[in-house]
C-alpha cells in the first residue's frame, strides 16, 4: 500500500493514524503492563502465602510423626490452630484437622474427633474433603451412640463415587437402631455400587448382612423352599 | 524507504507484542510455546487439556519396566515386560496421576524451595556416600529425559501429590464400637445339633418315567449346554518318529568306534607340577636348580625356593590336569615324554623357563568295541533320526500348506496320522492338552473351511500339523447322553420329597420342646453335635454352618433345610457366641484395628480418585 506514497506522505500517514488512535494504543499498553504486574504480583502474594501454609502444615505432620514414635508432638495441635485461624480456606488446615480427628479417634477421644471433623464439614476448602469428613463425622458420632444425628449426615444424595462408602455406613448405624431391612437395603447399595478399587471390602459387606440375622441373607430363597417341600409332600 | 517506517513501528508494535507475549506466558505458563512435556510429540490423551504425550507414556514403560525387573529379577516371563502388555496400565497410570496433581495444584498445594531442597537432599537416589550429589541428581535427571530444573519441579509435584493423598490416607480410623461389631460378627461361634436324612437309602425303590426326563431335559436346557468342539487328525513329527525305521549297518559302528578310539588316545590326563623361572631366563639360576635336581634335592623344597608362579608355589608347583592343550605346546610336550615323577629339563615358553613334573597320569582303560556297540548304535540312530526330522519337518511345512487331505501327506512322509475324539477350547488330553494345539484346531479357516492347520512348533524337535475332521458348533447335548444324570436328580428330588414331610415332623417336634437325642434315635437317625462351629465350612458341611448362621440368635432355634445332594438336614441350635475383641490378644487387637482402619481409607482413597476423575475432561487417543 505504501510502495507509491513518498516519505513525507508515509510520515504524514502514520503521524495521523497516532493522533487518531495514540490514545488508544498507550492505554491498552498501559493496560497490558498493568495487568502483567499485577497478575505477577497477585501471583508471587499467592505462592508465598501458600509455601507459608504449606511449611506449617510440614511442620505440623512432623509433630505428629514424632508424637507417634514417643516423642514430643512439636505442638501439633498449636500448628493446626494457627493453620486454622491464618489459612482456614486453604486444604492444609483441613488436612491438619483430618489428621488430628483421626489420632484423636484412634485414642476413643471421640469428642476431640467429632469436633475437628465437624470443622472440616463446616468450613473446609476442598468439596472431596468435606465428602470424607463428612462420612467420618457420622462414623464417630455414632461411636458415641448419637446415632439419629449420624444418620442424618449419610442420608440424602452424595456423588456417585461416594454412594458405597456412605451406604455401607448409613446400613451400619442402621443395624445399631435395629432397622434390619433398612440396614440390609443400604448395605445392598453398597455393595451394587462398590467401586473396582474398592472390591475388597465386598466380603466385610455380605458379612455385615449376614450379621442382620435370618432372612437379611435371602429370605425369599428360605421361604420358597418351605412352601416347595410342602407342596411336595402333598 | 520502507526501512523507516518499519523502525517507526517497531517502537509501539513491539512493546504492545512484547506486552501481550509477557501476559500469554504469565497467564499459561511457558508451557504454551513449548508443549507440556513431550513437545511436538504426539498426543495419546489429555486431561483437562493437559497433555499426555508418547514421551511420557514410553518414559512411564520404561519407568515401570525397572521397576519390575528390580522387584522380580529375570525370573518374569518377557510378556509381561513388553510394550504391548503395559502400554495401557501405564496410561491409564498417567492419566490418574495428571487428575491427582491438578487437583492438588488446584486446591493450593505447594512446596518452598527450602523444604523442597530438604527433601530432595535427604533422597537416597540422589545420594553418594550418604551425602547428597549434585552429579548424582543431574544423571536421575538425564535418565528421565528432564532437565534438572524440569526435574525438580516433577519432584516437587510428586511430593504434593504425595500430601494430598497422605491427607486422607493417613487419617482414616475405625471406632472401637465399629471394631468390636467386626469382631462379633467375623469371630462368632455356635453351638448347634443336627441330623441328616440320607436319600440315599431311598434311590433303589424309586422309578422315574422317560416323559419326566423328557420334560425335565426340555425345560432346562441350559443345565445342558455343551461347548463347541472339533476332532482332528495330525500328523505329529518327532525325531523318535524315524528312529525305529533306521538300521544302523556293522561298518558304521565300526567306524565310530574306530574314530572314538582316536579321539580317546587323546582323553589321557596328566598332572603336572612346575618350577617356574620368570622373563629371561637368568642361566645362572636355571643352571643352579638344575643341578639341585641332578643331586636329588626335593622338588617340592626347590619349588618353596626358587619358583616364581606364586599361584601353584603353595601347593608345591601344582597345575592341576591337562588332556593336552591346557599349556603351551613346548610344556605340553616335554609333559608328554616323562614318566611320572620324573622331572624335566629347563622348558622354554614365552613366559621364562619351566622345570616340569609329571605327578599324576591317568589313562582311562580302552573300552571294546562290545562294550560301546550298544550306545553307539544309539547315537547313530538318535542323529540320523534328528536329520531325518529336519528333512521331513521341511518336507511337511511345504506339502502341508496345499494339501487336500493329510493323508496325502503323511504317506508321502512315510508317517502315521493321528486322530483326537472331540474337544472344546478348553483342551482335553494327550496332543489336545497343548494350549497351542487347541488354539489352531479352533482359528476359523481350520474349523470352518477344514484347511490344514500352520505347522506347529511344540518344542524345538516336536512339531505338529493339523486338519479338523469332525466340527460341532455349540449346542445342547443330546438327551441319551444325559438321561442318566437327569435320572439321577430326579430320583434324589422324589426321595427329598419323601424325606420332607419326616423333616418337618422332627422340626416341629424340636420346637415344641422334644428331646433331639430321643427323637433321633426315635428315627433311626445318628444325631451330630458341631460345637465352636464357625462361619466357614465346605460341601454338605458348609451348607449346614451356613443354615445355623442364618438363624437369629434367639434361643432356641430349629430349622429344615435341604442340601445339595438331596439329603434333608434338621438342626438346632444351642448357644450363639459373639466373638469379643478385648478377649484377643493386644498385639493381635491392634494389628486388627490398623487392618480395618487401612480398608477404609483405601476404600475414601478409590472414593476421591473416582470422584476427581469424574470432575475431569479426560480423553484417550489411542
Amino acid at each position: 500500500m505504501a510502495d507509491h506514497l513518498t516519505e513525507e506522505e508515509q510520515i504524514e500517514t502514520l503521524k495521523r493514524w497516532w493522533n487518531e488512535n495514540g490514545r488508544s494504543v498507550v492505554f491498552g499498553v498501559v493496560l497490558a503492563l498493568a495487568g502483567y504486574f499485577g497478575y505477577q504480583g497477585w501471583q508471587k502474594h499467592e505462592r508465598t502465602q501458600a509455601e507459608t501454609a504449606s511449611n506449617l502444615y510440614q511442620q505440623f505432620t512432623r509433630g505428629i510423626e514424632s508424637a507417634g514414635q514417643g516423642g514430643e508432638s512439636g505442638d501439633a495441635t498449636r500448628i493446626a490452630a494457627e493453620l486454622k485461624q491464618q489459612f482456614g480456606d486453604r486444604i492444609y488446615a483441613s488436612q491438619a484437622a483430618l489428621t488430628l480427628a483421626g489420632q484423636a479417634a484412634q485414642a476413643n477421644d471421640l469428642e476431640t474427633a467429632v469436633r475437628e471433623l465437624q470443622w472440616v464439614v463446616d468450613n473446609g476448602s476442598e468439596e472431596v474433603l468435606k465428602l470424607v469428613a463428612k462420612r467420618r463425622l457420622a462414623s464417630a458420632l455414632a461411636g458415641r451412640g448419637e446415632l439419629d444425628q449420624a444418620l442424618a449426615l449419610v442420608q440424602g444424595d452424595v456423588p456417585e463415587s461416594f454412594t458405597a462408602l456412605y451406604a455401607e455406613t448409613r446400613g451400619d448405624i442402621l443395624a445399631r437402631q435395629g432397622k434390619v431391612r433398612e440396614a440390609r437395603a443400604a448395605y445392598q447399595l453398597a455393595l451394587d455400587k462398590l467401586l473396582p478399587a474398592q472390591a475388597n471390602s465386598a466380603q466385610l459387606i455380605e458379612l455385615k448382612i449376614k450379621g442382620l440375622g435370618e432372612g437379611a441373607t435371602d429370605g425369599a430363597a428360605t421361604d420358597e423352599e418351605s412352601t416347595e417341600s410342602a407342596k411336595e409332600s402333598e | 524507504m520502507l526501512q523507516s517506517m518499519r523502525d517507526n513501528l517497531k517502537g509501539t508494535a513491539a512493546i504492545i507484542l512484547a506486552a501481550l507475549f509477557g501476559f500469554i506466558v504469565a497467564i499459561t505458563g511457558i508451557d504454551f510455546f513449548t508443549g507440556a512435556s513431550g513437545g511436538g510429540s504426539e498426543e495419546v490423551a489429555s486431561v483437562n487439556g493437559e497433555k499426555i504425550s508418547e514421551v511420557d507414556v514410553s518414559r512411564g514403560v520404561r519407568n515401570q519396566q525397572a521397576q519390575m525387573m528390580a522387584q522380580f529379577g529375570e525370573n518374569l516371563p518377557a510378556e509381561a515386560l513388553s510394550e504391548d502388555t503395559l502400554r495401557r496400565p501405564v496410561i491409564q497410570q498417567l492419566i490418574a496421576q495428571a487428575v491427582m496433581r491438578q487437583a492438588a495444584s488446584e486446591s493450593g498445594m505447594v512446596m518452598s524451595k527450602e523444604e523442597l531442597n530438604k527433601v530432595i537432599a535427604s533422597l537416597p537416589a540422589f545420594q553418594v556416600d550418604g551425602q547428597f550429589s549434585q552429579a548424582a541428581f543431574r544423571n536421575a535427571a538425564a535418565r528421565q529425559g528432564m532437565s534438572p530444573a524440569a526435574f525438580q519441579q516433577y519432584i516437587e509435584q510428586s511430593l504434593v501429590v504425595q500430601q494430598y493423598l497422605e491427607g486422607i490416607a493417613g487419617s482414616g480410623f475405625v471406632t472401637a464400637q465399629e471394631a468390636k461389631k467386626f469382631v462379633e460378627l467375623s469371630m462368632e461361634e455356635r453351638d448347634f445339633d443336627y441330623v441328616v436324612m440320607e436319600v440315599a437309602g431311598l434311590l433303589g425303590e424309586i422309578s422315574v418315567t422317560d416323559a419326566e426326563i423328557q420334560q425335565y431335559y426340555d425345560e432346562n436346557p441350559a443345565e445342558f449346554a455343551r461347548p463347541e468342539m472339533v476332532a482332528v487328525k495330525y500328523i505329529e513329527l518327532k525325531p523318535e518318529t524315524f528312529a525305529g525305521a533306521i538300521d544302523v549297518s556293522e561298518e558304521d559302528i565300526q567306524a565310530q568306534y574306530q574314530q572314538e578310539l582316536k579321539a580317546f588316545q587323546a582323553s589321557t590326563q596328566r598332572r603336572a607340577a612346575h618350577i617356574f623361572l620368570e622373563g629371561d631366563a637368568d642361566a645362572e639360576k636355571v643352571a643352579e636348580v638344575q643341578a639341585k635336581l641332578a643331586a636329588g634335592e626335593s622338588f617340592e623344597a626347590l619349588v618353596t625356593a626358587y619358583s616364581d608362579d606364586f599361584a601353584s608355589k603353595e601347593m608345591g608347583g601344582d597345575l592341576g590336569f591337562t588332556g593336552g592343550d591346557v599349556f603351551p605346546p613346548e610344556f605340553e610336550e616335554a609333559l608328554a615324554a616323562l614318566s611320572v615323577n620324573e622331572v624335566s629339563g629347563p622348558v622354554e615358553t614365552a613366559d621364562g623357563t619351566h622345570f616340569v613334573k609329571l605327578t599324576e597320569l591317568t589313562e582311562s582303560k580302552v573300552p571294546t568295541l562290545e562294550e560301546r556297540r550298544a550306545e553307539i548304535a544309539e547315537a547313530l540312530k538318535a542323529s540320523r533320526a534328528e536329520r531325518e526330522f529336519v528333512t521331513a519337518l521341511e518336507r511337511m511345512t511345504e506339502l502341508a500348506y496345499n494339501a487336500e487331505d493329510l493323508a496325502e501327506v503323511a504317506e508321502e512322509l512315510g508317517v502315521t496320522v493321528g486322530t483326537t475324539g472331540l474337544f472344546s477350547s478348553s483342551g482335553g488330553e494327550g496332543i489336545t492338552a497343548e494350549p497351542k494345539v487347541v488354539a489352531a484346531a479352533f482359528t476359523p479357516e481350520v474349523k470352518e473351511d477344514r484347511n490344514t492347520s500352520d505347522v506347529i512348533d511344540l518344542a524345538e524337535d516336536h512339531a505338529l500339523v493339523l486338519q479338523v475332521t469332525e466340527h460341532q458348533p455349540a449346542g445342547v447335548f443330546a438327551l441319551a447322553k444325559v438321561a442318566e444324570q437327569i435320572s439321577d436328580k430326579l430320583k434324589r428330588e422324589k426321595a427329598s420329597a419323601q424325606l420332607a414331610e419326616k423333616a418337618e415332623a422332627l422340626q416341629a417336634a424340636l420346637a415344641a420342646g422334644g428331646d433331639f437325642a430321643l427323637l433321633a434315635e426315635e428315627a433311626g437317625l445318628t444325631l451330630e453335635t458341631a460345637d465352636k462351629s464357625r462361619r466357614t465350612g465346605f460341601g454338605e458341611r458348609g451348607e449346614i454352618v451356613t443354615a445355623a448362621f442364618e438363624l437369629s440368635g434367639d434361643l432356641p432355634a430349629v430349622k429344615a433345610l435341604k442340601v445339595n445332594s438331596g439329603n434333608r438336614v434338621v438342626l438346632k441350635l444351642r448357644d450363639v457366641r459373639p466373638g469379643n475383641l478385648d478377649a484377643q490378644p493386644a498385639e493381635q487387637r491392634n494389628a486388627l484395628l490398623r487392618q480395618l482402619s487401612v480398608l477404609d481409607a483405601n476404600n475414601e482413597s478409590a472414593a476421591m480418585e473416582k470422584y476427581l476423575q469424574d470432575a475431569a475432561d479426560i480423553s484417550i487417543g489411542n
